[in-house]
């Protein structure tokens, strides 16, 4: 009795899990693909407008600023930014629009127009940021999964070319991605050659771009390659279950055939010959499909992630977990954490997983195996 | 007393002397490039040598299936000569000795032109069909059969046994020895063949390991390591059937080797068998993992790559401006990201089709001229044909023969 209620409860939490980390893969996909390019050096030169303009020909760009400010007891980051910034980032606008350029007008949360205003209908209300008065033109609903990629601090969004910076719209961030949201393979290095072209190879040296574009592929992996692990261990199962079926058959077969002619014991096990034949019929088909999905699986491990030649270049992958402890004090945008996240619940949510269905598929596997045994 | 000891020693010598290939190999095996222990040779070869896995399943099924032809065929034919008198047998049986007999090298051109003739040429019928009987077989269960007693055929008879019935209840249980001999003589000799699979087969993908070990460069660095996992199954097969090959060598079903020599699965019961058994078994099912992380692994290792073709025409000063100042005509012009310059020289990695049907990509390292640049474009001479495919964009650095998946042929120009 314990054995089977432990056995449902795997069973159930197996489901809620893939459930959940369906959920997770999703709503990490909902969001657009995009290339981050920032200075690593911010005392430098920063990106004029005038420079990523002509950008806007061949790409979908949004530019970025974040300042930090108190607003009663509240602590808000002020997030200078443009009209592109929505097709970033997934907005649910509950109340109202996102601000105009050109305009005072901000874009808070439902959780701060709570805060400041006690309703979240906050639409046409004023904030006043420092010198400056803007007013409320939209109010978002906060996700909670994107709740966690943000800092503690509450956010206000507003126009880059308002007055609170006065004025002055240069950044050291933006973003970029495809006219329709979507980035090709190769996104990057043909912004890079683009951006190249347009602002000069020598006007700024100091900037990286981090490519992002298949982050998406990376987290859908994990469901993927759950998928993959389990089919792997039916096609275990399956293969084990004929060659055992197929060695009683034999034996079964060979005792008979001592006593009677093969035509007697096929007219006597008409029935059981028909229902083994159908059962191997299924598994053979079963073990094909299962053969040809494992076959067609494939991982996708970005190439800097990879040794140039030989796989097991142990040298090679801790010297990219040092350079990854080394630029992890570098800007770290919403995207990239919310990525950072997922990728970690993703890991766990696997894991629990793979332990629960290797629980199940052990205690099956004992179940049957020893019953057709004994 | 001395002499005894003198020969013992002798033989010990003669003995390392003969196993020195195989020590020098498992030796060799694991060392680096740079010398030292290291098992990186093993690592390449299980987890990122894609042919070594395809010529290994190649070597497996090309032996079982001769194997599965060839036995059940020497079994019956052999059965025939040693049961049946009908004119002519004798003479026949001589043919068979003289086919025995003759090298390979005399039959190559008629068995090529047969080959050609039925149209599988190229194929891994052209391996398997000609050995599929071998004259040898027959002649070896024929000689082991002649010395069976007829009494055991009467008795069959009297039980009520047909001709079929005596060869397959009473024939095939003595014969095991001779059979497990053949198999093991046969797997030896199939397993590493490499005359039949190079003057029949032009393609590669359907070579067998013993070709591709011996005539790749891939297998250059790894050869050592190679050698010693082609040399595992062959070796737990002779250790598998060990008692049966020495009875089955004897020639005589009478003939029982004696106590001393008695081999030692023998002493031990049926557990030694089982025991290899498995262990066969369990290579099998570790080079079918092994194969199958192959797979994942060279797929991840391999290069998505973005190419163009060249251009020709006026190269101008600015890039961004078509009416800008003319560089010049140049008949091969390429976007920059395409070459790897090192002052005025550089290299691009142009694509190229393997010789096999299993039409994978590959590059291959051109050196180049730059002649002139704008920024974006470079104008470069050297080897370059006009219809080449040249790398413009890659996932992963690129070497020389590296193996690539192009994700887009189209020209970037158009």
């Amino acid at each position: 009795m314990i054995k089977k209620i432990g056995a449902v409860s795997c069973i159930v939490l197996l489901i809620l899990l893939i459930v959940f980390q369906i959920h997770v893969i999703n709503s990490f996909e909902s969001l657009p693909e995009r290339a981050e390019i920032f200075l690593i050096d911010d005392d430098g030169r920063k990106f004029s407008t005038e420079d990523i303009e002509p950008l806007n020909q061949d790409f979908l760009i949004s530019r970025i600023k974040e300042r930090n400010i108190s607003v009663g007891k509240n602590k808000i980051s002020v997030i200078l930014t443009d009209e592109n910034y929505p097709n970033f980032w997934n907005f649910d606008m509950a109340r109202g629009k996102w601000f105009s350029e050109n305009k005072d007008e901000a874009v808070i949360s439902n959780n701060l127009a709570e805060k400041l205003f006690h309703t979240e209908d906050a639409v046409g209300k004023e904030i006043d940021l420092g010198d400056v008065s803007y007013t409320v033109s939209g109010v978002y609903e906060e996700k909670d999964l994107y709740k966690k990629a943000a800092s503690e601090r509450e956010r206000i969004y507003v126009p880059l070319n308002s007055n609170f910076d006065e004025g002055n719209t240069d950044v050291s961030v933006f973003f970029a991605t495809g006219k329709k949201g979507e980035c090709e393979k190769f996104f990057a290095e043909r912004f890079a050659e683009k951006f190249s072209l347009y602002t000069g190879a020598e006007n700024y040296k100091d900037y990286e771009i981090k490519d992002m574009t298949r982050n998406k592929d990376i987290i859908s992996q994990f469901l993927t390659g759950y998928v993959f692990i389990v089919q792997l261990l039916l096609f275990i199962f399956i293969c084990r279950l004929f060659i055992r079926d197929f060695g009683l058959c034999f034996d079964k077969y060979r005792k008979a055939s001592e006593k009677q002619y093969l035509g007697e014991i096929v007219s006597e096990n008409t029935t059981e010959i028909l229902i083994t034949a159908i059962k191997w019929t299924v598994m053979v088909f079963a073990s094909i499909f299962l053969v040809r999905k494992i076959i067609g699986f494939q991982f996708y491990v970005p190439g800097k992630y990879l040794p140039p030649d030989y796989v097991f270049d142990f040298k090679f992958y801790s010297g990219i977990f040092s350079q990854k402890s080394e630029i992890s004090s570098m800007f770290l945008s919403d995207y990239k954490n919310l990525y950072i996240n997922v990728f970690h619940l993703c890991t766990v949510i696997s894991a629990s997983e793979i332990f629960l269905s290797l629980v199940l598929y052990l205690v099956l596997w004992k179940k049957i195996f020893s019953r057709r045994a004994a | 007393m001395k002499m005894p000891k003198v020969k013992n020693i002798f033989i010990f010598l003669l003995s390392i002397f003969c196993l020195l290939p195989l020590i020098v190999m498992i030796i060799k095996s694991f060392q680096g490039m740079s010398g030292g222990f290291t098992i990186e040779q093993y690592g390449r070869a299980l987890f990122q040598t894609e042919d070594f896995f395809i010529g290994f399943w190649n070597s497996v099924i090309y032996t079982v299936v001769i194997i599965a032809i060839n036995l059940p065929l020497s079994l019956l034919a052999a059965y025939g000569f040693s049961r049946f008198t009908f004119p002519g047998r004798d003479i026949l049986f001589w043919v068979y000795i003289v086919l025995m007999l003759m090298p390979f090298q005399a039959t190559i051109v008629p068995q090529y032109l047969a080959l050609k003739a039925l149209g599988i040429l190229d194929t891994p019928e052209a391996v398997i069909l000609p050995n599929a009987f071998s004259t040898f077989g027959t002649f070896l269960i024929a000689q082991y059969m002649r010395g069976l007693d007829n009494e055991v055929f009467d008795a069959g008879r009297i039980d009520g046994l047909n001709e079929f019935s005596l060869m397959m209840k009473i024939v095939m249980p003595i014969c095991k020895p001779i059979v497990s001999a053949l198999t093991v003589l046969l797997f030896i000799n199939y397993w590493s063949m490499v005359e039949q699979p190079i003057i029949f087969i032009s393609d590669k993908r359907f070579m067998p390991l013993s070709v591709l070990l011996s005539g790749s460069g891939k297998f250059l660095n790894i050869s050592f390591a190679c050698g010693v996992i082609f040399t595992v199954l062959p070796l737990l097969l002779y250790l598998f059937s060990y008692g049966d090959l020495m009875q089955g060598i004897a020639l005589s079903a009478a003939v029982e080797t004696g106590g001393g020599g008695e081999p030692a699965n023998k002493r031990n019961g049926k557990s030694y068998g089982k025991r290899i058994g498995r262990l066969m078994v369990s290579f099998l099912i570790a080079m079918i993992s092994f194969t199958l992380i192959t797979q994942k692994v060279t797929y991840i290792m391999t290069a998505e790559v973005e190419t163009v073709s060249p251009l020709s025409g006026d190269l101008r000063e600015d890039p961004k401006r078509e009416d800008s100042k003319s560089l010049g005509y140049f008949r091969t012009i390429l976007p920059a990201a395409c070459v790897k310059s090192q002052g005025s020289k550089g290299y691009v990695y142009v694509i190229q089709e393997e010789k096999s049907k299993r039409r994978r990509t590959q590059v291959s390292k051109v050196m180049v001229e730059i002649t002139a640049q704008n920024g974006s474009d470079y104008a470069v001479s050297g080897p370059v044909m006009d219809d080449a495919q040249v790398v413009l964009y890659t996932s992963r650095p690129l070497g020389d023969g590296s193996y690539v998946r192009v994700l887009d042929r189209g020209d970037i120009y158009d």
